[in-house]
């Protein structure tokens, strides 16, 4: 019985019970069953369960496998189980894959997927489905958000009655066809668990520009939910920050990074002041527990083939993977959570939807150092924002959530032209005002340092200290960074509900002292209520 | 662009002007880097056609929002042309940004210039597109259009010579951008 859902299979042996209402919602059982049943009646069918949903530790961990040598720590999981029984999802907010692809005919999404409203970047036709039969990266992310639950077949998604849109944009990456993608009628919701590489500055404004009209035009006014995933480059010298691209560092984007199953960052996410929360992304799946999703259907197709079938009950013809993993699996994770949030409450703004996640989030990984207190008392890490997505507390909180307040912005400009000290120790620090006390949603930064050698800007660390002490880290040192900070936009969530009022400090130190810079003017913006 | 679409864009800019808000104006950093005049841009009003063309509205330039580019600028000085065929259509050129030569960094032309404009004519546009041998693409947002390039020069530099202009707040290639799968 491994592979079989526990709560429906104590629903099972007791034969003579009828399943009420939710109840077949894995965690809608936990509630002793009533027989209803009367003489005349028509026993109601029995949901079916998903065979391998014991294997998605992500939506309930017990402690299981999932095919690696290893299993994770029970209970750290995503907390959704016991949403089920009042949410799943609805078609009335279509979530939109922008990946690479989204088999339309996978038994699992079929009837979730809106053909429809679905577009191939690459021939103009409405099939989403993937050009190539090997990356199944789309399908993966596409069974995370919403595999149909309890029709008997493989896996659950975390929003099982989610509509999916499939717009497959990264098959033909162009700047034209990302805004298209990115502002697409109807979409709710974004997915894009991707983003960009390397070690440089990536600069997406027109992108980033296309989101802000997304905020502020989608869902009648109420804005288009987007979420990035955080990327997957923690890697020694070669770490990038949240804060070195456009995508994920403005505040438009849900920024999202990935833990493991043991609750703790996954080896390969990024990290940053700009991350939101944590989802669920997994490890490799050999010794430790990637994610269990859908695949391209067949053994011969996609990530799961002969030579990497997980050859469990309910996966005999090769139609899911034990080994997808990253940043992308973990914001799927999220987007899911966002998809039931609306169904719970669709008047939420994006703005609301953004508080509610971290207002929300459980401090997963409470050993780790990065943790900290920011004056309005939220708990901050730079590896998980504000910690893991907790599916139950963000849509209960949702449901009677009555928005935030209408936005306001204050800002503050400084012209500095001073030369950053080169001794390796000594920081450079500037002061701001801001003479307006607003509750703080989210700060912007923008700087302009010269550098005399244009190129590695990686030796600099940059801070941002708020009126109350809380401290947010822009840029670390001791990084392999390319570019010019040319009035680069920096961005923070650490300051949640901190006030605004007060002198702000930009803290900027030459760590290996080898270089000439110079800091030349910063503009700090704060958006609150 | 067809000549209907011509026509409800050319409508649209005159009944805009009938009903014209304040007028602002925003000043510009030269957008290739020198100290030559800013542009002035007058955005009292806007004509909007949708993407799909179905329908059309009218919006105040309020609440569209001006970004002054350095993208230009930026490509200019940090690209590192690794394979240039100066043929009409440039596409298929490859850059390396910072010229660092992996596919992270790489940005591929396609023979397409994104451009993004103030309030213009119909004439003027049209004059526009002859001059520099514009081919209408499609229309990607409310204030940018996709032109294949049909002039002798290659994206990059059709995009340099564009974004003088007084009316284009933008150009640039369409790029390919380095985007990978998380």
């Amino acid at each position: 019985m491994v592979f079989f859902n526990k709560y429906i299979y104590t629903a099972l042996v007791s034969s003579a019970v009828l399943m009420v209402a939710g109840c077949g919602s894995g965690s809608g059982s936990k509630t002793p069953l009533q027989p209803t049943i009367s003489p005349s009646a028509t026993p109601t069918p029995l949901p079916k369960a998903d065979p391998l949903f014991q294997t998605q530790w992500y939506l309930e961990n017990t402690g299981q496998t999932s095919g690696a040598e290893n299993g994770g720590m029970s209970g750290e999981d995503i907390h959704v189980v016991d949403v089920w029984p009042e949410f799943k999802g609805s078609h009335l907010n279509a979530v939109g894959i922008l990946d690479i692809g989204v088999e339309a005919k996978h038994p699992d999404l079929e009837e979730n997927i809106d053909i429809s409203k679905s577009y191939r970047y690459a021939d103009g036709s409405n099939d989403p489905s993937p050009l190539n039969s090997r990356n199944s990266h789309g399908t993966c992310v596409a069974g995370i958000v919403a595999a149909k639950g309890w029709n008997g077949l493989g896996i659950r998604g975390v929003a099982p009655n989610a509509r999916i849109v499939g717009l497959n944009v990264l098959s033909a990456p162009t700047e034209a066809n990302l805004i298209d993608a990115l502002s697409r009628e109807g979409i709710a919701i974004s997915n894009n668990s991707w983003g960009a590489g390397g070690n440089g500055l990536n600069e997406f404004q027109t992108l980033v520009n296309t989101m802000e009209l997304g905020c502020k035009k989608g869902r009648g006014g109420k804005g288009t939910i987007y979420l990035f995933a955080a990327g997957n480059s923690r890697n020694g010298i070669n770490n990038s920050n949240t804060n070195m691209s456009d995508l994920t560092n403005n505040r438009y984007a849900i920024a999202v990074s990935a833990v493991d199953a043991n609750g703790k960052y996954a080896s390969y996410s990024n990290y940053g002041s700009t991350v939101l929360v944590a989802g669920a992304g997994g490890e490799y799946g050999k010794t430790f527990p990637a994610i269990v999703s859908t695949d391209l259907t067949g053994l011969d197709k996609g990530w799961d083939t002969n030579e990497t079938h997980y050859n469990v009950p309910g996966n005999e013809n090769g139609d899911y993977t034990n080994l997808m993993n990253g940043t992308s699996a973990a914001c799927p994770t999220v987007t899911g959570v966002v998809a039931l949030m609306l169904d719970a409450n669709p008047n939420l703004s994006w703005r609301d939807v953004r508080y509610i996640l971290a207002a929300t989030a459980r401090k997963n990984d409470p050993e780790n150092e990065m943790w900290t207190v920011n004056a309005a008392g939220f708990h901050i890490n730079y590896n998980y924002g504000f910690g893991m997505v907790d599916a139950f507390k963000a849509v209960t909180m949702s449901k009677t959530f009555e928005g935030l307040k209408e936005e306001i912005r204050v800002e503050s400009s400084v012209d500095v032209n001073r030369s950053i000290p080169n001794d390796g120790r000594t920081a450079l620090v500037s002061t701001t005002t801001i003479n307006r006390d607003i509750i703080i949603e989210h700060v912007d930064i923008w700087i302009t340092i010269d550098n005399k050698i244009y190129g590695q800007i990686g030796d600099l660390e940059i801070k941002l200290i708020s009126p109350a002490g809380t401290e947010s880290i822009l840029a670390w040192s001791g990084v392999r960074t390319y570019g010019r900070y040319s009035n680069w936009r920096f961005g923070t969530v650490r300051h949640l509900d901190e006030k605004a009022y007060g002198k702000w400090k930009l803290s900027v130190k030459d760590a290996d002292g080898d270089s000439e810079y110079t800091l030349r003017k910063w503009k700090l913006k704060v958006y609150g209520h | 662009m067809t000549n209907t679409m011509r026509i409800i864009f050319l409508l649209l800019s005159l009944l805009t002007a009938s009903s014209a808000d304040t007028t602002k104006t925003y000043e510009l950093v030269n957008q290739t880097g020198g100290a030559s005049t800013p542009y002035v841009l007058h955005l009292d009003q806007y004509a909007v056609t949708y993407r799909n063309n179905r329908h059309s509205k009218v919006k105040s330039v309020k609440k569209v929002e001006i970004h002054p580019s350095y993208k230009l600028y930026f490509l200019r000085n940090s690209l590192t042309q690794m394979n240039t065929n100066h043929s009409s259509d440039s596409q298929g050129n490859v850059y390396y940004k910072y010229g660092i030569e992996d596919a992270s960094h790489r940005y591929i032309s396609t023979g397409e210039v994104l451009v993004t404009f103030t309030p213009i004519s119909q004439q003027a546009m049209k004059e526009l597109e002859q001059k520099y041998k514009l081919q209408y693409v499609k229309q990607v947002k409310p204030d940018t259009v996709l032109y294949r390039n049909r002039s002798e020069k290659n994206d990059i530099d059709l995009s340099s010579a564009l974004i003088q202009l007084p009316n284009i707040i933008e150009a640039k290639p369409n790029w390919i951008l380095p985007l990978r799968l998380f």
